[in-house]
């Protein structure tokens, strides 16, 4: 009785340890995650569409001048 | 002793299953090495007509019709006009120098210019037999891609074409826009002006 309560003892004790070693492994020798690197790609799209929704009509304005003088007066 | 045997076989057992969740675990922090991705961008650029006159005026200055001369041909393309004196020069230099009218499409859509005047040449100039034109040509090569008015026709109060397409390119949406008037010795002396409207619709 003596020698299968130790051997349950031993069980319990393997597995700790089994498990603490597990752990700091898992913890320790982990790689930092790295971004993610896409290798392969598929085609996006843009599209666009161009309306009209201003004024359809627009004027705008100039002028001519002239400034005609009596022919006398330089002519005297 | 079978006691023994059942708890090594426990211990196992656990063991295997302690791997099993310890590989999953590890399995989830390994990085993804690939991927893709598809979107879409859609936006909406709205059109625009719109012109504008750089250069607004063309002036003839002042001066008289030549003693002698039935009329003088004052051309803003020419620096040599006929049966003119000028007594003072426009105010962008005519006659030393030539003078237009320079019209712009700042839009961002073609479009067809049409020119007209709000005086008849009798109204504008006076006397007997006056006349007034209008022509143009392009400011920046190409401006101009449909039916460029680019010989001297008659200006009259009613709209007439200019150009039928008008770019809109920085480069190539520039117009010049000349005048020429008739002006006869009877004329009388005065300041006079024409006002000219330009309209522009889409193409």
């Amino acid at each position: 009785m003596a020698k299968e309560k130790l051997n349950e003892i031993q069980l319990a004790a393997i597995l700790a340890l089994f498990l603490i070693a597990l752990f700091l492994v898992a913890t320790m020798s982990l790689p930092a995650p790295v971004p993610e690197k896409p290798t392969s790609y598929k085609a996006g799209k843009i599209s666009v569409n161009i309306v009209n929704t201003e004024a359809q009509k627009q004027t705008t304005k100039g002028l001519i001048k002239v400034n005609i003088i009596p022919r006398e007066v330089k002519n005297g | 002793m079978a006691k023994s045997k059942t708890n090594w076989n426990t211990l196992i057992a656990l063991l295997a299953i302690v791997v099993i969740a310890a590989i999953g675990l590890l399995t989830s922090f390994v990085p993804k090495t690939s991927g893709a991705a598809e979107g879409l961008v859609n936006f909406t650029i709205s059109g625009a007509l719109s012109i504008t006159l750089p250069n607004s005026i063309v002036d003839f200055g002042t001066g008289y019709v030549t003693l002698g001369d039935t009329y003088a041909i004052l051309d803003s393309n020419s620096t040599s006009p006929t049966g003119w004196t000028s007594t003072a020069n426009g105010v962008d230099g005519w006659p030393s120098n030539t003078d237009y009218i320079v019209l712009e499409n700042n839009g961002n859509v073609n479009a067809n210019v049409t020119i007209k005047a709000n005086k008849t040449a009798s109204e504008f100039v006076g006397g007997t037999n006056p006349a007034q034109w209008y022509a143009a040509m392009d400011n920046e090569a190409g401006s101009c891609t449909g039916d460029l008015q680019s010989d001297y026709a008659d200006l009259t109060t009613s709209e007439t074409n200019l150009c039928s397409s008008l770019g809109y390119a920085d480069s190539a949406d520039t117009l010049n826009v000349m005048f020429k008037l008739q002006v006869p010795s009877d004329a009388s002396p005065a300041a006079k002006s024409n006002t000219i409207t330009f309209t522009a619709y889409q193409v």
